[in-house]
């Protein structure tokens, strides 16, 4: 648990290319997620963003060959320690799950076996990968749910996830994925289930263990404010696919994808008068089995040109390690001039936005012109 | 806790009240007389002696008062002799309680522990060979009457193989555990075949649904071996359906092995319920009834305090 400063250019230790995940159900083909590549440094904290459904978590289910099923097709590569995970034989698969990457999920009120105690769900892939003893699996149990701020977690251990708070749980459950110090952590929408309060503490600890055990971190999530501070870049998911990828900052000051500015837009403010309506995406993401020709996002954009439904755009550097997939990339001449067109023209996704903006100036004159 | 014991309770021996008196009635109602029974075809024709039994035996009292003075007998430890025989029943529950307790828990042990595997795996490979396999395995126990499944094994394992014997009883007491078992094993493996079948197929049921649970995901994201899984995890919270059943099944086959005894010629409660039966010998009949009741009764409120073990959600209520 030494502090390493990972060197900036180290071989990565995750690298997914050109991932597709697609499942064949009674209408045709689902793809949940359609050609994704990555790359993830040790040490390094990853946000994944999108709406629910763009195949999130699909995708961090994929990459950690969790997704059961026979009805899956998965192609593409992952290499993790410079071993190839999709072809990775089961038994070899269950040495690394646990003990090099391990998962937090979503629903801490699910994700603990309701009839098995605490300790013994800390420690049991302890013993299992490490071969330790009973008694040596029982003290690490005990110092992993103290080093994730459990109180009195020797009698913890005898407890059932009933006897525990929402946040306790996810706290065990951070302490079951920390327990054999895995390599990369996916965190699969963490602090989604839990109260507000708790989530910034789980979101801390998280950050925190991170640190300490220099281990990398895949964090998905839906909501941009949960990733803005914690990770060093961010992918943004739409419909199965990466729209937009760059270092954090880059993310948010420098947003180049309709979909991102969408969603940036939506976060409520508390600058914001009350009952300000809350600026939601219209329309609905597309149904993963029929995706429309051209950008995925063209039905529901506010810039969308006759170009965006019959040309799919590729994701291309817009700036310096700066990836975007859009024709008319927000920032740009080309953007403004597509946005007067749809306003001159009355298309309604872009009125929709327009109209918010409206109302949130008027809303903004109004509360000053009071004061 | 203390109340749910007293309410238990209290139902119980309500219950048994309600089986020994409609048994008491039942017997009533059936043709035939015992003092007939025991004198052979000749009483017919001595209808003075007739009268003189059924006098010292009380037979001539109304049905109520019999049950009463029964009920009375009871109540201080009495069950009462057998008319024909005047062995107390007593006595003959207690020779014959082991052959049918035996059988009964053989039967049950061979089912949970078949039922337990099939049904785990079956739901662990769900819709596959191993499933469609064992899916027509279980339907086919099902399907086929106890009896069937009895003269089948006698065929099969007495017949062709000669590994075990077709009829008779060995007591532990008498020959040992291995001469024991070589009689019991036939007898229990037709009792057990229903059972089994039935558990397998609630597991397998609970277990599908158990295996799409988050928290067998986050077992297998922690690389436990599937075996362990099915078995640490994902067994418990699947049995509860199972157990239920299991308590009704083990009472039922205590008061059900009658057919199976007959077959193999086994001298436990079902036979010498069979006998006194046809000799109308109420007292027996009632005796082994109550017994029987009770064993039932017993198991299924033991069964309902095991669900605090499987369960530690309802511990706390």
């Amino acid at each position: 648990m030494t502090e390493t400063t990972t060197p900036p250019r180290s071989e990565p230790l995750l690298t997914v290319d050109n991932l597709s995940t697609h499942f064949t159900i009674g209408a045709g083909r689902l793809r949940a997620v359609d050609g994704v590549s990555f790359s993830l440094q040790p040490g390094q904290t990853m946000g994944i963003v999108g709406e629910s459904g763009c195949g999130k978590t699909v995708l961090s289910r994929t990459i950690m060959r969790l997704n059961l099923g026979n009805n899956i097709h998965t192609s593409g590569h992952v290499n993790f320690l410079g071993k190839d995970l999709l072809n990775l034989p089961m038994s070899e698969m269950t040495d690394i799950w646990g003990q090099e990457v391990a998962m937090v999920f979503q629903d801490p009120m699910t994700s603990l076996n309701p009839v098995v105690k605490i300790g013994r769900q800390v420690h049991e892939h302890v013993r299992k990968h490490l071969g330790a003893s009973k008694t040596e699996a029982t003290e690490l149990a005990i110092e992993l749910l103290k080093s994730v701020r459990i109180p009195e977690a020797e009698t913890a251990i005898d407890a059932y996830p009933h006897e525990l708070s929402g946040g306790m749980r996810q706290r065990v459950s951070i302490a079951i994925a920390l327990a054999c110090s895995p390599k990369l952590l996916f965190a699969d929408e963490p602090t989604t289930a839990l109260d507000v309060t708790v989530q910034h503490q789980i979101l801390n600890l998280l950050g925190m263990q991170q640190q300490e055990r220099s281990m990398a971190m895949v964090l998905v999530t839906h909501d941009l404010g949960v990733v803005a501070g914690r990770t060093d870049e961010i992918l943004v998911m739409y419909a199965g696919k990466i729209v937009e990828q760059a270092k954090t900052a880059g993310i948010f000051h420098r947003t180049s994808h309709p979909y991102t500015e969408a969603l940036l837009r939506s976060i409520p403010k508390t600058d914001q008068p009350s009952h300000t309506r809350l600026a939601a995406i219209a329309g609905r993401p597309p149904t993963l089995i029929t995706t429309p020709k051209g950008c995925s996002f063209s039905p529901r954009c506010p810039y969308a040109q006759q170009r965006c439904f019959e040309e799919e755009p590729p994701l291309t550097e817009s700036d310096q390690g700066h990836l975007t997939a859009c024709w008319y990339q927000v920032g740009t001449a080309e953007n403004r001039e597509a946005w007067e067109t749809n306003l001159a023209s009355g298309r309604l996704a872009t009125l929709a936005v327009a109209e918010g903006q409206i109302v949130d100036e008027t809303a903004v004159k109004l509360t000053s012109g009071d004061s | 806790m203390g109340k749910i014991l007293i309410v238990r309770l209290a139902r119980l021996i309500a219950t048994l009240f309600a089986v020994s008196l409609l048994t008491f009635l039942l017997v009533e109602q059936l043709p035939g007389d015992p003092v007939i029974a025991l004198l052979g075809p000749e009483g017919l024709y001595d209808w003075d002696t007739v009268e003189r039994i059924r006098e010292e035996l009380k037979l001539n009292d109304p049905t109520l008062v019999r049950y009463g003075r029964w009920v009375g007998d009871v109540l201080q430890g009495d069950l009462g002799k057998s008319y024909i025989t005047d062995q107390p029943v007593a006595d003959a529950i207690r020779d014959r309680v082991p052959v049918t307790l035996e059988l009964a828990l053989l039967a049950t042990v061979i089912a949970a522990v078949c039922a337990v595997p099939i049904g785990a795996f079956s739901a662990y490979r769900e819709g596959g060979r191993l499933d469609r396999l064992l899916s027509g395995f279980t339907t086919a126990a099902l399907s086929i009457p106890g009896f069937v499944a009895a003269i089948f094994f006698i065929w099969l394992f007495t017949l062709k193989f000669n590994w075990f014997p077709s009829t008779g009883w060995n007591r532990i007491t008498d020959k040992g555990l291995w001469a024991n078992l070589k009689t019991a094993i036939l007898p229990a493996s037709a009792l057990a075949l229903a059972p089994l079948a039935v558990n397998a197929r609630l597991i397998r049921a609970d277990m599908i649904g158990t295996l799409k649970e988050d928290y067998v995901l986050s077992a297998r994201a922690k690389g436990l071996k599937s075996r362990y899984i099915l078995m640490r995890h994902a067994l418990r919270p699947s049995a509860l359906t199972a157990v239920t059943v299991f308590g009704l099944q083990l009472g039922g086959l205590i008061g059900g092995t009658v057919v199976i005894e007959t077959i193999f010629a086994l001298p436990g409660l079902g036979t010498r319920l069979i006998s006194a039966i046809y000799q109308r010998d109420v007292l027996m009949i009632q005796g082994i009834t109550l017994f029987v009741a009770t064993v039932y009764v017993v198991v299924n409120t033991a069964v309902d305090l095991l669900y605090l073990a499987l369960d530690p959600r309802i511990r706390r209520q």
